[in-house]
Parts: structure tokens; C-alpha cells; sequence
């Protein structure tokens, strides 16, 4: 009997041991779920999309397509058209030595500058810039400079008997400082890497938020540039061989080295 | 003489159990069913009623009933042997109980010890001049006490008993010494002794063959 | 532990059981439900940051401004500085590019989060630091930046406690209200089955008449009624175990007064002829007295052999003649029958056959014929048989003396005697009608017996017909 008793105790002893774990059901659940969930990777559910930026948002491209719009209506037309966008009055720039001014020191200082920081992005090769410089100083060439109403300085040295070599033709962007355009020409040559060039270039330029730059394949830039559809520009960059000169000695045999950026819809084929 | 009512329906036991009880000197009434042994109870009084329980009419239980009130003493008589019916029989106040198959010399002893008991006679047997107390074990001849062995009064109260029968040699001896009779001459002995301390050399003859007998008055 | 207990402790086990899963899986979908709500504002508040940010690094570059970290953290620090509207907002930027990759341009994450443990780009993680939650994404922006913000989620888990802590009490309320009914519950359940322990309790003590008789249309009123009629049926059998006892014991004693009575008078007779030398008239009674009696026993004896013979074993039954069987009895009965004042006997051919033992018959028909010639003196015995459908009727009718019709159905039992003094004086043990009854049984049939005190009476045995062989021995 008293046996008997005891274990109805130890029974309900237990029951009532079994059902405060049961309660605690929910606590137990919400442990579990909160360690499961700290810590662990999900994807968001609605991921933020960058911004599609195009030419236009950048300063330089837009400078660019600015200088091409104005340069195709002309500098003869009339300054101030009624309902006219373009609000202004574009001078290019002279690109003739006669019409260019002798840099002075402050000036060859800068395009020095500008050289070096060509170099040192690695767009512009460290021997086509020690050659560029030699033909430079072997022709004991005098800078020229000429700016435009949009901000571009062109910076130009020349050679030959007659001034008629252009040896260094450099257009600079003069707020960013920017290289928009180079065309160097000289005795000498080197290989290039186009691809690699050209990304520096575009990193140079900080073009690379476009994030499309990419070969345009089927086009005649196939081998040497590389196109952003966003920014609706194009990049060349190129070596070769400048027979377009002609000396007294006749048509000299001179190679060139070219950086190129400008607006540009191409029809690329994807 | 104490008188008895027999109530039986087996005429061949009533019978025997008659000619038994009268040789040992009671006066007998034979009942052979319950109505008629009820009638007879009415009408006498009976110092002892020897009653078989399975009766046509009446049975054994209801004359108890009958009886009880005269305070006349029953000895029931029964095949019924269980415990049960036994104590149904004495709590009704049956002063004894008899199993059949009984032997007379049974029957004769229990009656004699109920009416001893109740004090209805049946203290002493007498026979010529000699008194045999049954009570005291005592045996007076003209009214002086005679001294007798326990054997010989055992076989004084055989021989009174049996008045004019002749009785045989080895049931005396077995009634009075139990078992078999080994020899003649311890009987004999006895009973020439009885006959010498009692003065009885004629009243106990010796029959022929057979063996003894107190002569009838 | 008693059942009505065991009831409970079930029924509230699964009740919290079951109510804690309910709650558990309720207070978790509210949850899950109240941080995606929150995710949702938390990534329009990431994206507007993104945004934000994004916008600036643009217009930066559409002025033709260099995009710098020292810029980019002032803004940071404007942007986040004031405390909008919604839980609390964390950031921080990075450069992705290159080897300043490591360092944030700007944070005020937790110090505690290494820049390895974040998320990676357009995917969001929860984050533990201190004691609040918080859920971080991460996005990578224009021009190498990746912008990490993190909010605050401490509202939805104090809210969740909150609910957790009320359903705690509401689940406490419940179980003890679960208690409550299933305490009420079982104990009315369990009424009807105390009334049934004691009620068998009080039968197993001997109380056969007793019943529980509880009313309720379920089980337990149907083990109630199984359990009355199981009471009733051992009613029943109690009460016929006593009657059977109560029979034997009758038995008993009709056989011990029937065997003890003879064996009394043979003895007493035998020993007074032993003790005594008694005159001839006594001798010659005394020695009538023993053969009589020894002859009853002897009748007895031969009797309830056959009785018991009867009840051992199984019947060979065969074609019998009846004619032949009757008329064996017959002859077989004529000493008693010159004994008891000269009774005739006509016996009626009938030449039907059926189904039985001849001996057994013969030994039917002789019982009856003596029980008739006892019956009374001087009549004639008929023993006549018909043939009904498929049973053949015995019928042996006598003129006699009858039986009482209080009696009659008594006088099949073994010993019983309707005048025993004058059965015993014909030498009648009782037994003749008890065999004669258990012979039809036997058969397959019954005795029947019609009687009326003074008229006489007629016993009629049925018995199975068979068709006469066709060379039957006929007598």
C-alpha cells in the first residue's frame, strides 16, 4: 500500500516534470530559430541596381561631346540662336604652329607633368616616353600651346628642318587634366600592349564607373580599342608607320604612337 | 420398567430394536410413521423416544418438537451421518444420536446412559435378592455390599442383562474382555466366583454347549 | 495511481503539448512575418543610402571632381548623422579595389565585426552585437565602393518577448483550467466504474442478487449490462450449483438411509442370533428378517449399477423387436407377479421394431410391469404400443391403486417412495421409475406417466420407430 502511494507520487512528480518542458515549448523554438538565423547569408530579396551612368555623367566625356556638337555647327554661325540648347560660342583651339603660343616655362612644366602621370598609369609606355623626349630634345623643339573656349589645351612640339614634323600633338582637358588625345611621332618604335593600355587609360581617366568598356568586335577598332556603349565613347590606341610627311629629303620614314578618345556610336555587334 | 416409544418405518429394525429392548426389560410402543408416533405421545408418557429422522407424515425433527415440552428424552436414530445433521439434531435438544448401521449392544447402553442421565431410572438392575447399582458400580446381595472385581461385575451386568437367554461363551467373553476368546477357563473361573460370592450356584446354570443363563424368576 | 488521475496527467500533457506547438508555430509566424516587414524597410532605407551615395559619386564625376575618400566620408558622416524615423542605421564604406581594401573609408559598425564576417555583395546576414540583433546588407556600388549598412532589429525581438511573455501566462492559465475540467471530467467518468468495482466486489462476497445497472449510452454502460447479465448468468449458475449440491446431498442420503436401514437389521438380527440361544420363533424371524433384508440390498445394489451403468456409458442402439422385448419382460415378471396377489398381464402384439437395447427394454418393460403389480391387487396389466409419425408409444397401464397428483412428479427420483412402508414390504428400493426414465433417455425418449389416486395408472415410454427387417427374426 504505502508502496503503492509512493509510486502515485513519483507519477505525478513526473507528470508535472513533463509538463513545464512542454510550456517551455516556445522558448526552446525561438532559441533554436535565433541561432539558426545569426550569422547565416542570405541574399536580399530585392537587390539595389546601381545607376546606369552614361557619357553624359561624366565631365570629361560630356566636355567632349559638347566640343563635337559645337565644332559641327560651326564657328561661323550666329553666337546667340533663339531656342538654341547650346548657349554659347565654340573656338577651337589653333592646331598651326603659327597660330600656337611658345609655352613658357610654367607650360613645358606642365605637360612634363602630364607625361609622367601618362607614364606612371601605365598608359603611356616608360620607352615610347623616353623616345618622345629624345626626339624632343634632338630637334631642340620649342613647345606650342593653344586653348579652346571649352577648356582643352593642346600642347604641340614640332621638328624638321621646317617645322614641318608635328613630333608631339597633346590634348589636355584642363580642369581634370585629363589626356584626351596623343599622337606622337618618331624615329624609333616600340610594341605595345593595346588591351592593357587602354584599360590604364580608362582607370587614368576614372571613365571606368561606364562599366562597359569592351572590345568592339566587328568594327574596324577591333585591334585597337575599346568602346563603352553607356558612354557612347570610343578609345584607340595605336603604333605604326607615319608616311604621311614629306621633308626636303622626301617622304620621311617616321612611326607614330596615337591615344585617341572621343564620342563615338558604334554599331557593335555582340 | 422404564417405557419407550420406538419410532421407525422400517418394520424389520422397529422389530429388532423391540425384541431387544425388552429382553434388556423395557416396556416397548412401536411407531411406524410420524402421525401415528404424534398420537401416541398425546396419549402416554414415555420415558425415552428412540426417533429415526426419515419418517413418512412427520419426521424426526417435528415429534422433537412435539417432545421437547413433555421433556421426554430422544435419541434420534438416523443414516445421516454428516456433521451437519448431527448438530441440527442436538441443538433441537436430542439428548443423543444414533448412526445406522448401530449394534444393539449399543443401542442399549446409550439408552440406558440418557435415562441415567435425565434421572429417569435405569440406575440398577436386580435379580433375585442381588442389586447391581450402575451409577455407584456397586452390587448388593440381601442388602450387604458384595466385592467385586471390575471383570466380574461386567459380566454380572451381561448376565442380568440377558435374563433367560442362554448366552454364548465367546460373546460373553468378548462383550466382558473384548477380543477373542483365548481360553474357557477365565470365563469359567468368573463365573464360579459369581456364583460363590453371590450364593447363585443354581440361579446361574450352564447350558450345554452353549454356555450360561440367569435363570427367569 | 488511479485512473481518473492518469486521465488528467494525459489529457494536460497533450494539451500543452499541443498548445505550446500552436503558440510556438503562431508567435513565430508573427515574427517571421514582422521581420520581412522590417527587411522590406530596411532594404528601401539600404537602397536610398545606396542610392544616395551612388548619386553623389556621379554628380562628383559629372562636375569633373575627383571622387576621394576624405569626401566620400564627410558625406557618409552628414548623410547618417541624423536620427530618421525607424529603427537605428549603421554603415559603413568601402573600397573594394586594390590593397585599400581592408580599411573602411568610413564605419561606425560595431568594432567587433571583422569586414570578413560581412555579408558579401547584394546579400544580408543577422549579426549579434551586445545584447541586440542586428540585420546587415551589403551592396557594391559604382567605382569600387561597397556600402555595408546595418539595422537595428531589437523592436521585433522586444516585441516577440512581449508576446512570448503573455502567452506564457495565458498557456499557465490554460493548464490549470485543462486541470480543472479533466479533474470534473474524469471523476464523472470514472463514477459508473466504482460503482462496478463495488458492486463486483460485493458479488465476489456472495451478494449473486446484486446489479450495477448504470445508465449511460457508452462503453461503460455496456460493460454495466455485460456485467449484469455475466452477474445474472453466475446468479444462475450459483444457484444451480446449489441446487445440485442440494440434489446430490439428497441423493446421498436417500442411498445411505436405503443402504444403512437393511444393513441395521441384518446386524442386529446376526448378533442376536450369535449371542444368545433363541427359541425357534424368534430364530425363524430373526433369519426371515436377514434374507429379506439382504435381498433388499442385493435389488439395491443391482440397481443403481445399472443406474450408474447407464450414466457411464453410451448406448449401441439396434433394431428391436418390441413384441420379443415385452414378452422376455413379461415372463421374466411373473414370479413377483404370483407374489403380488396374482396380477394378469396382457401383452399386445404389434409386431413394430425400434431403435434400442433388447436387455435394457426388457428390463424397462419389467420395472413397469412390476411397479403396476404393485400398484394394486386383481387388475390386469396392459402393455399396449402405437406407432405416432416417427415415435413408437409403450404404454403399460394398470388398474391399481395410483398416485397422488402432488406426487407424481417426484416419483422419477431415485429413492423416492410414495408409501414407503408398503414399497418396503414388496421389496421396493425406489429406484424402478428413476431407471425406467433414465432407460428412455437413454433411447431418446421420455416417460410420461398420467395417474389418478384409485383409477389406476399408465406410464408411456416413447421410442424411435424403425422399419421390420425384412427376414427379421420375429420372437
Amino acid at each position: 500500500m504505502k508502496r503503492r502511494k509512493l509510486k502515485r507520487g513519483w507519477m505525478l512528480a513526473l507528470c508535472a516534470a513533463a509538463i513545464v518542458p512542454l510550456a517551455a515549448i516556445p522558448l526552446g523554438w525561438f532559441a533554436l530559430t535565433d541561432a539558426a538565423m545569426v550569422g547565416q547569408t542570405r541574399d536580399q530579396k530585392t537587390p539595389y541596381t546601381s545607376i546606369v551612368p552614361t557619357g553624359d555623367d561624366y565631365y570629361l566625356l560630356r566636355q567632349l561631346n559638347t566640343r563635337v556638337e559645337l565644332a559641327a555647327r560651326g564657328a561661323t554661325r550666329s553666337l546667340y540662336e533663339e531656342g538654341d540648347e547650346m548657349a554659347g560660342m565654340y573656338l577651337s583651339g589653333a592646331s598651326y604652329i603659327e597660330d600656337m603660343t611658345v609655352a613658357d616655362s610654367s607650360m613645358q612644366q606642365y605637360l612634363q607633368d602630364v607625361l609622367d602621370s601618362l607614364s606612371y598609369g601605365r598608359v603611356l609606355p616608360s620607352e615610347w616616353l623616353a623616345t618622345i623626349r629624345a626626339e624632343i630634345g634632338y630637334w631642340g623643339s620649342q613647345i606650342y600651346y593653344s586653348t579652346d573656349t571649352l577648356g582643352f589645351v593642346r600642347l604641340a612640339a614640332f621638328g624638321g628642318e621646317n617645322q614641318e614634323i608635328c613630333l608631339l600633338d597633346l590634348e589636355v582637358e584642363s580642369l581634370t587634366g585629363k589626356v584626351v588625345s596623343l599622337w606622337a611621332s618618331t624615329e624609333e618604335t616600340h610594341p605595345i600592349d593595346v588591351g592593357n593600355t587602354l584599360l590604364a587609360w580608362v582607370e587614368l581617366n576614372e571613365l571606368d564607373g561606364l562599366g562597359d568598356w569592351a572590345v568592339p568586335v566587328g568594327t574596324d577598332y577591333e585591334q585597337s580599342g575599346l568602346y563603352s556603349q553607356n558612354g557612347q565613347a570610343l578609345m584607340t590606341c595605336a603604333t605604326g608607320m607615319d608616311d604621311s610627311i614629306w621633308t626636303q629629303l622626301g617622304r620621311s620614314e617616321r612611326h607614330y604612337f596615337s591615344l585617341q578618345l572621343g564620342p563615338r556610336d558604334l554599331e557593335v555587334s555582340q | 420398567m422404564n417405557r419407550i416409544l420406538i419410532v421407525e418405518d422400517e418394520q424389520t429394525i422397529s422389530r429388532l430394536i423391540e425384541v431387544s429392548l425388552t429382553r434388556a426389560g423395557y416396556e416397548c410402543t412401536v411407531a411406524n410413521d410420524g402421525v401415528t408416533a404424534a398420537d401416541l405421545i398425546q396419549d402416554n408418557d414415555f420415558d425415552l423416544a428412540l426417533l429415526d429422522i426419515m419418517l413418512p407424515g412427520l419426521d424426526g425433527y417435528d415429534l422433537l418438537e412435539y417432545l421437547r415440552p413433555m421433556g421426554t428424552p430422544v435419541i434420534f436414530l438416523t443414516a445421516k451421518s454428516s456433521v451437519k445433521d448431527r448438530v441440527r439434531g442436538l441443538s433441537l435438544g436430542a439428548d443423543d444420536y444414533l448412526v445406522k448401521p448401530f449394534e444393539v449392544e449399543e443401542l442399549i447402553a446409550r439408552v440406558e446412559a440418557v435415562l441415567r442421565r435425565t434421572g429417569r431410572g435405569g440406575q440398577t438392575l436386580t435379580a433375585f435378592d442381588v442389586t447391581l447399582d450402575l451409577t455407584e458400580r456397586r452390587v448388593t446381595c440381601g442388602g450387604k455390599t458384595v466385592d467385586l472385581t471390575p471383570r466380574e461385575f461386567a459380566l454380572l451386568e451381561q448376565l442380568m442383562r440377558n435374563r433367560g437367554a442362554a448366552l454364548y461363551r465367546d460373546v460373553l467373553y468378548e462383550r466382558v474382555w473384548g477380543g477373542e476368546m483365548a481360553d474357557t477357563r477365565t470365563l469359567d473361573l468368573h463365573i464360579q466366583r459369581l456364583r460363590k460370592k453371590l450364593n447363585w450356584h443354581d440361579k446361574i446354570e450352564t447350558v450345554y454347549r452353549v454356555g450360561y443363563r440367569l435363570k427367569k424368576e | 495511481m488511479r485512473f481518473s488521475e492518469k486521465l488528467v496527467c494525459t489529457i494536460l500533457l497533450v494539451v500543452v503539448t499541443f498548445f505550446a506547438l500552436g503558440g510556438s508555430a503562431l508567435l513565430y509566424g508573427d515574427f517571421q512575418d514582422r521581420l520581412s516587414s522590417l527587411a522590406d524597410q530596411e532594404q528601401n532605407r539600404h537602397d536610398m543610402l545606396c542610392y544616395t551615395l551612388e548619386n553623389e559619386i556621379l554628380t562628383l564625376h559629372r562636375q569633373g571632381e575627383a571622387v576621394t575618400e576624405s569626401g566620400l566620408r564627410d558625406f557618409c558622416a552628414d548623410l547618417l548623422d541624423p536620427a530618421e524615423g525607424g529603427p537605428a542605421q549603421l554603415a559603413a564604406l568601402y573600397r573594394t579595389d586594390g590593397d585599400a581594401g581592408q580599411g573602411a573609408v568610413y564605419s561606425c559598425l560595431p568594432a567587433a565585426w571583422e569586414k570578413t564576417a560581412l555579408p558579401g555583395s547584394d546579400q544580408r546576414m543577422i549579426l549579434r552585437s551586445g545584447d541586440s540583433l542586428w540585420r546587415v546588407y551589403c551592396t557594391d556600388l559604382l567605382d569600387d565602393w561597397t556600402l555595408v549598412s546595418a539595422y537595428d532589429l531589437s523592436e521585433a525581438f522586444d516585441a516577440r518577448s512581449r508576446s512570448l511573455q503573455r502567452f506564457l501566462l495565458l498557456e499557465a492559465a490554460v493548464v490549470i483550467g485543462a486541470a480543472a475540467a479533466a479533474a470534473i471530467f474524469s471523476r464523472r467518468l470514472i463514477r459508473p466504474l466504482a460503482v462496478l468495482n463495488q458492486a463486483s466486489r460485493r458479488i465476489a462476497a456472495g451478494d449473486y442478487a446484486l446489479r450495477t445497472d448504470v445508465r449511460t449510452d457508452d462503453e461503460i454502460g455496456q460493460l454495466s449490462q455485460s456485467f449484469d447479465r455475466m452477474a445474472a448468468a453466475v446468479q444462475d449458475k450459483v444457484a444451480a450449483l446449489e441446487l445440485s449440491v442440494q440434489q446430490r446431498e439428497d441423493f446421498m442420503g436417500a442411498f445411505t438411509h436405503e443402504l444403512k436401514t437393511p444393513m441395521t437389521g441384518i446386524l442386529g438380527y446376526a448378533d442376536l442370533l450369535r449371542s444368545m440361544r433363541p427359541d425357534p420363533a424368534e430364530q425363524r424371524e430373526a433369519a426371515r428378517a436377514i434374507y429379506h433384508e439382504a435381498h433388499r440390498l442385493e435389488s439395491l445394489s443391482g440397481k443403481l449399477l445399472q443406474l450408474l451403468h447407464l450414466d457411464e456409458e453410451e448406448l449401441t442402439l439396434e433394431p428391436v423387436s418390441l413384441d420379443k422385448a415385452v414378452n422376455q419382460a413379461v415372463k421374466a415378471a411373473r414370479p413377483a407377479l404370483e407374489q403380488n396377489g396374482h396380477a394378469r398381464v396382457e401383452a399386445i402384439s404389434t409386431g413394430l421394431w425400434v431403435q434400442g437395447d433388447t436387455d435394457l427394454l426388457c428390463d424397462l418393460v419389467l420395472n413397469l410391469i412390476t411397479n403396476a403389480a404393485k400398484a394394486g391387487p386383481g387388475g390386469t396389466i396392459t402393455v399396449s404400443a402405437q406407432q405416432v409419425g416417427k415415435a413408437v408409444l409403450l404404454r403399460v397401464r394398470d388398474h391399481g391403486c395410483g398416485i397422488p397428483a402432488d406426487q407424481l412428479a417426484r416419483v422419477t427420483e431415485p429413492f423416492y417412495m410414495v408409501d414407503k412402508s408398503r414399497a418396503r414390504k414388496q421389496g421396493g428400493s425406489g429406484l424402478g421409475l428413476a431407471l425406467c426414465s433414465r432407460i428412455a433417455q437413454a433411447h431418446g425418449g421420455t416417460l410420461t406417466i398420467d395417474s389418478a389416486p384409485g383409477k389406476g395408472t399408465a406410464v408411456t415410454v416413447t421410442l424411435q420407430a424403425v422399419p421390420a427387417p425384412e427376414e427379421g427374426g420375429a420372437l
